[in-house]
């Protein structure tokens, strides 16, 4: 299973997918989530990856692995 | 003047600098309920256990112990993210903080892993937005030390900036005018 975690005020929105049939409109969700916000100005970075593979940021859908953080676009404060 | 007359200006001039707050939504802003308060622990319960989840070890013993850690970042050097909402990007070396958070809300574990997840694997798109200022000389400060240091000086008394016209409560009017 792959899991995007959008950064919020909860803490972060988790959406669970997989390739499978099943996970069809969770991995839609998901997909339409990482592209609208990737075109707002957020940034989304591979982590957790196992094998000691560093954390990477990540900008297409097809490339995510077992989990994504979506960071929601940085201002300067 | 008499003194009731001037007591009443000086309520006046106060009452003009911190107004009270007549709409129902801006008072309940300054003190939300007990219910917005759970919900925002209960955020930042979860944000903190996602941040120290992705921690280094190094960085994960850092942040227990201090609850601050060092991320290293490319060509720029070793940089210190401290539990505060501003500027609170410190740069070992130069004694600078950065200050560039998420446009949304965000629990404070949240702005520390999105900062650090910034810093270590995009720093451009970082400092491209960040606003810096001098927080430490540096050199004058041991640097194993500097951000307990930052951290000292912001719990410290604060300095509150006022306005040259709100120094003086002293009524303009009546004032004996000098003939040249």
């Amino acid at each position: 299973m792959k899991m995007l975690r959008v950064l919020d005020s909860s803490g972060d929105r988790v959406i669970t997918f997989d390739d499978s049939e099943a996970t069809a409109l969770a991995r839609a969700e998901a997909q339409a989530v990482f592209e609208r916000m990737l075109a707002l100005g957020s940034t989304a970075f591979k982590v957790n990856r196992g094998e000691g593979k560093p954390d990477e940021k990540v900008t297409t859908f097809s490339t995510l692995e077992n989990e994504t953080i979506l960071v929601p676009r940085i201002v300067g404060g | 003047m008499d003194v009731r007359a001037f007591a009443r200006l000086i309520g006046l001039r106060l009452t003009r600098a911190w107004p009270e707050p007549e709409d129902p939504a801006q008072e309940a802003a300054h003190h939300p309920p007990s219910a917005l308060l759970a919900a925002r622990n209960a955020a930042e319960v979860r944000a903190r256990q996602l941040l120290v989840r992705l921690l280094t070890p190094q960085q994960r013993e850092d942040f227990k112990l201090h609850g601050y850690f060092a991320v290293q970042v490319a060509r720029r050097g070793k940089f210190w993210i401290l539990p505060s909402s501003i500027f609170n990007v410190l740069n070992a070396e130069t004694g600078a903080c950065y200050c560039a958070a998420p446009r949304a809300e965000v629990p404070l574990s949240d702005l520390m892993l999105a900062q650090k997840l910034l810093l270590e694997n995009d720093p451009e798109a970082f400092f491209s937005v960040a606003n810096r200022r001098a927080e430490l000389m540096p050199g004058l400060v041991d640097e194993r030390l500097s951000p307990d240091r930052v951290m000292q000086a912001r719990r410290g008394p604060a300095r509150s900036r006022i306005r040259c016209s709100q120094l003086s409560m002293i009524p303009h009017m009546d004032r004996p005018r000098t003939r040249s």
